[in-house]
């Protein structure tokens, strides 16, 4: 070939390399159109074609990365979820992504680099840091289209929107309470009187103190657990806002209910409450000391009832507020507001996901209650565990219909300035710190946690 | 080319990667912290310029001086055990006499190899108030001084600073054994014709001509010191509060538990300072001079 022809020949060559790549663009685009299970296209394609000619979406052809707490009790839970799912969405696939338990610090660090997951368990103060940053997406018309609100109960319905009114996620579980279990046969062996107000309850921490019995477990290793303490402290002074009230902005800790519910806990700590220990001891090193009778008694959350009944069985009771200044109260510690399962405002798939993390809820809170016998269902709908609800399960189911009110866990506050000086103060409270001390720190801290 | 500039060249082939290297991964992301921490920024959103405020709050924070106090104590407690008892196993180590060196030798490198978790888990059982090792032995020796030996507002910082000292002995004890190897054996059998005693004849020989490996070893002691963070974050989590707090874990509380990121740089940036001058202290009075033998 010479070098008159080459020219015409190369250009004939790329003209058709390029002709021939917009065609398998072209070709591309249309699968891509073909298999985008997406609302609109559905919905165009169903508006050109009769139902029965439109092609169902083909299963699994939507996958989607899912960011929860797949873990432990709860894995069984997610499965059949997932499982039931595969009804009501075919075409969704979910992956699940097992969460960190590091502060969300990973699902963080995803918003900052843009990679959110399409579905994440969010608390309410990742809502707030997430909204703020335009990372979510505003689910109110999935919410609408699904009739969402009808399927829960009258006291899980508040739990489905923010403070501003939009909703950011659909709840997956009820409110817990943070409550402290007992052990009845060490109560008895020891002659001690379960208490059910605050002076009750220092007798009995000195009586078990005084017989070498460590009066209350708690895996302050932890920071949360320390502010539940403060928190039901307060709470029971008289202050049903709790410390959920200065994370909202109003008070402060030299109110009367805050210096008498850090009194309390200054006593408490005094006279024994907890062991030295307690500031290097986990969640399952505190069971199991409270499983093995070397402590009285051990707080946590509602949600691990099934889990301590299963090693204590008919030995465990409950009691709800031995920090309060009468018996008979129902104000509360613990709960939680709205969040579940969010959704990314980058995803993809937003629309899809945004459907798929409502039902999902709703199927979650189903497995909750059928599976791990969840004594406080968010929904309208009536459903048996498995296994029935254990005694103190039972206890709660029946109890809770009192409860007046309910603070949050320290994961619930909004404010992360004043959720981490909290969470660290209350545990200096707890490893013996002066009230005095305690008030004037946290107040110097409640101020520039709110600048 | 003339061999000058083949020699240039040279230079820049093996110089210029590294730099580059070096400059991309420490030095922007150090620069990177010093402007961050003029800013108001929750790492997320846009962040605001808020000047000299992040540095100021740090003087007034409680937790900022705790920080200060606790990396001190944890530098001093490495230097101590790790130069001090380093330098007595080294010199010991040395000693021809000493049977079974392999065997010491490897001992005390193992821990070296373990991961910090490891050891953390390993010092929270020793530490243990109930039944933990060191009060076992107390009470098993009648001393009643039963102790919360990382819940203790005085104890803490030094039972987690030991256990970190602990764990990198090794190190220390490998480079300063080396430098004992490296001195002249006629120097040691001209002071024992002299009839200097065992312990005279390091003091004077062994001490000072170690005087540039100590440099090494102090950079490293106080650097690692007032870096710590592994420690605490597995052992206590910085508390009970804030007792056990350094400038790292309050960086990390700040960037990562609070949001602050701004306020995390500028307690990075007190960080990289104090290294710094610590380093420089460190260059400027000990080992001046290069030994020659």
């Amino acid at each position: 070939m010479n070098n008159k022809m080459k020219k015409p020949a190369l250009t004939l060559m790329t003209l058709s390399m390029v002709a021939l790549a917009l065609a398998a663009c072209g070709s591309n685009n249309d699968n891509s159109a073909s298999s985008d299970p997406s609302p609109s296209a559905s919905a165009s394609a169903s508006a050109s074609s009769t139902p029965a000619e439109s092609p169902a979406p083909e299963a699994g052809s939507v996958k989607l990365k899912f960011y929860a707490q797949y873990s432990g009790v709860e894995i069984p839970v997610y499965d059949a979820a997932k499982e039931a799912m595969k009804q009501i969405m075919p075409e969704v696939d979910v992956e699940f992504e097992v969460a960190a338990q590091d502060d969300e610090q990973k699902i963080k660090t995803y918003a900052a680099a843009g990679s959110l997951p399409d579905i994440f368990f969010a608390s309410s103060g990742l809502i707030e840091t997430l909204k703020k940053s335009d990372n979510l997406y505003v689910m109110d018309d999935i919410v609408k289209a699904n009739n969402i609100e009808a399927l829960l109960n009258d006291s899980s319905k508040p739990m489905l929107w923010n403070k501003d009114g939009h909703s950011y996620s659909v709840p997956n579980v009820g409110q817990w309470a943070g409550i402290i279990y007992y052990n009845k046969e060490l109560f008895e062996q020891n002659g001690v009187k379960v208490p059910t107000m605050y002076s009750e309850m220092l007798e009995a921490v000195k009586a078990f103190k005084a017989k070498d019995i460590t009066p209350l477990a708690v895996f302050a290793k932890e920071k949360w657990p320390a502010a539940l303490l403060l928190d039901m402290a307060i709470v029971g002074s008289g202050d049903v806002g709790g410390l959920k009230k200065l994370d909202n902005g109003e008070g402060n800790f030299s109110e009367d209910a805050f210096v008498k519910g850090s009194q309390k806990i200054s006593e408490l700590v005094a006279a024994g409450l907890i062991s030295k220990n307690a500031f290097n001891t986990t969640a399952d090193d505190a069971a199991a000391q409270f499983a093995s009778g070397k402590a009285a008694m051990y707080v946590n959350g509602a949600w691990s009832m099934a889990n301590i009944f299963e090693k204590l069985g008919d030995k465990v009771d409950i009691m709800y507020t031995p920090l309060a200044d009468t018996a008979g109260s129902w104000n509360m510690s613990g709960g939680g507001f709205n969040q579940g399962f969010a959704v990314s405002k980058n995803s993809k798939k937003a629309e899809i996901a945004a459907k798929y993390a409502a039902l999902f809820s709703i199927e979650f809170a189903k497995q909750r209650v059928i599976q791990l016998a969840d004594p406080n269902s968010i929904l309208v709908e009536k459903l048996v565990p498995t296994n029935g609800l254990n005694t103190i399960q039972q206890k709660y189911s029946d109890d809770s219909v009192n409860f007046k009110t309910m603070t949050t866990f320290a994961w619930g506050y909004e404010n992360a300035k004043f959720k981490t000086f909290i969470e660290d103060n209350s545990q200096k409270l707890l490893s013996g710190q002066k009230t005095d001390d305690f008030i004037s720190d946290s107040n110097k801290a409640l101020e520039t946690a709110r600048k | 080319m003339t061999t000058k500039q083949k020699y240039n060249l040279a230079l820049l082939v093996f110089t210029v990667p590294t730099l580059l290297f070096f400059s991309v991964i420490v030095v922007f992301p150090i620069l990177q912290t010093f402007q961050k921490s003029f800013f108001d920024w929750d790492g997320l959103t846009p962040a605001t310029f808020i000047g000299f405020d992040n540095y100021v709050r740090l003087w007034g924070d409680d937790d900022f001086w705790v920080s200060i106090r606790n990396g001190l104590i944890f530098a001093l407690v490495l230097v101590v055990y790790q130069i001090g008892i380093g330098t007595l196993l080294a010199i010991a180590l040395s000693t021809k006499s000493l049977r079974g060196k392999k065997f010491f030798r490897t001992s005390y490198f193992v821990p070296v190899v373990l991961s910090g978790v490891v050891v953390s888990q390993l010092w929270i059982a020793i530490y243990n108030t109930d039944g933990g090792l060191i009060n076992s032995l107390l009470s098993l020796f009648g001393f009643n001084y039963q102790q919360a030996w990382l819940s203790g507002e005085h104890s803490s910082i030094w039972a987690i600073a030991f256990s970190g000292a602990w764990h990198h002995l090794g190190i220390q004890l490998v480079l300063i054994y080396t430098a004992i190897k490296s001195i002249p054996e006629q120097l040691y059998e001209a002071a024992t014709i002299d009839g200097a005693p065992f312990w005279k004849m390091h003091w004077k020989i062994t001490v000072p001509l170690l005087s540039e490996a100590y440099k090494f070893c102090l950079i490293i002691a106080i650097t690692g010191g007032l870096n710590a963070f592994q420690n605490m974050f597995v052992m206590t989590n910085g508390g009970p509060g804030n007792i056990s707090y350094t400038l790292t874990f309050m960086m990390y509380k700040a960037a990562f538990r609070s949001g602050e990121y701004g306020y995390g740089s500028a307690a990075a940036a007190v960080l990289v300072l104090e290294c710094l001058l610590f380093t420089i202290l460190i260059n400027k009075f000990v080992a001046r001079e290069k030994i020659n033998y």
